[in-house]
């Protein structure tokens, strides 16, 4: 959605014989004045609040443009947390963890929720996984209820979370500054 | 003005033999309905369900049923109505297939749309019948189903319908 940068002016509505147009303060020509409660320029409006809407001449117009998503997809990175020992895990274990969970709070048809494992990481058991926007709720919920694996009780942190990936690169908890 | 709207889910229930349809009771199918949610949508589409969710309406004979659950969760309800695939009575499990034929807001709007879904079906099975007395009764049944009893009596209530 471009827009173009446009100001408005508030006259105080002048009498000015007929009909509901004022001076403009700024430029000074004549220019019909639109009630500012009910948008109209119609004689019978009793309020008494005018304006025009009038293009800076200073200033090039220029377009911004603005988004509601950011991006269709959101990337997490977590790491999964045991008490104590050594779990061995593979991302296909990994993967079928988060499902169970995901069957357990969301049924059958949360658990068919399409999300990705990009990266696992088998020595600190940290992984990035990718979901979309919509199902990010869902996916985090599920994550937070994670039991534990086989018998043992296991937690996950999410360290980050965020839709687009290059954000991923940087973390300003783990900058070390020399 | 806070209210707790809901919605009327009106479904049909049919059988793979016609006789068991006589087995038809309100415990059942809501303990089927029940454990379908739990299946299909987990705990927490048993939890959102679960907390107004009942059976209103049983027929027997026709095999329609009238469901209510809130109205922000109507969906994960309606979702779950296919996944039902046999209902248990007095021991015995009888395939079965529910679905859906109207969603309403009250249960007046539910009665309306049902008086004319029946008269269709009478209609439908007028070309059917084998008699002439069966032929009579049919038309009787269509010409007594009418909506205008119950709009002159409803027609200052519907504030309910969302």
């Amino acid at each position: 959605m471009s827009m173009e940068k446009t100001s408005a002016r508030y006259c105080v509505l002048q009498s000015h014989g007929v009909g509901w147009e004022g001076s403009c303060c700024y430029t000074g020509s004549i220019v019909p004045l639109k009630c500012v409660f009910c948008i109209s320029t119609h004689k019978d409006c009793i309020h008494s609040m005018r304006r025009h809407d009038t293009k800076d001449p200073e200033t090039a117009t220029y377009e911004r443009l603005v988004f509601r998503n950011a991006s269709d997809y959101h990337y997490m990175k977590i790491s999964l947390i045991f008490e104590g020992g050594n779990i061995r895990l593979n991302a296909a274990h990994f993967k079928q963890l988060i499902i169970s969970s995901l069957r357990e709070l969301y049924g059958e048809i949360g658990a068919a929720l399409p999300f990705d494992v990009l990266k696992f990481e088998e020595n600190t058991l940290s992984a990035v996984l990718r979901v979309y926007s919509s199902a990010l709720v869902r996916l985090w919920s599920a994550l937070t209820l994670l039991g534990g694996y086989q018998g043992q009780p296991c937690g996950v942190r999410v360290v980050q979370v965020t839709p687009f990936l290059l954000a991923l690169s940087g973390n300003s908890r783990e900058l070390k500054l020399d | 003005m806070v209210r707790f709207k809901s919605r009327y889910l009106l479904c049909e229930v049919s059988f793979a033999d016609p006789r068991s349809r006589q087995c038809l009771e309100e415990r059942a199918i809501f303990s089927a309905v029940r454990d379908a949610i739990a299946r299909a949508h987990g705990d927490y589409g048993a939890a959102c369900c679960a907390v107004s969710f009942a059976v209103k309406y049983l027929n027997a004979y026709t095999g329609i049923l009238l469901l209510r659950c809130r109205k922000e969760h109507y969906r994960l309800l309606w979702s779950a109505l296919p996944f039902i695939i046999h209902l248990e009575s007095r021991g015995q499990r009888q395939p079965c297939r529910i679905s859906s034929i109207h969603v309403g807001g009250t249960i007046r709007t539910c009665q309306r749309f049902l008086i004319r879904y029946n008269r269709q079906q009478l209609l439908r099975m007028l070309p059917g019948c084998q008699s002439e007395e069966e032929r009579a009764s049919v038309h009787r049944a269509v010409l007594s189903c009418s909506l205008k009893q119950l709009e002159e009596e409803g027609g200052s209530r519907d504030e309910d319908s969302d």
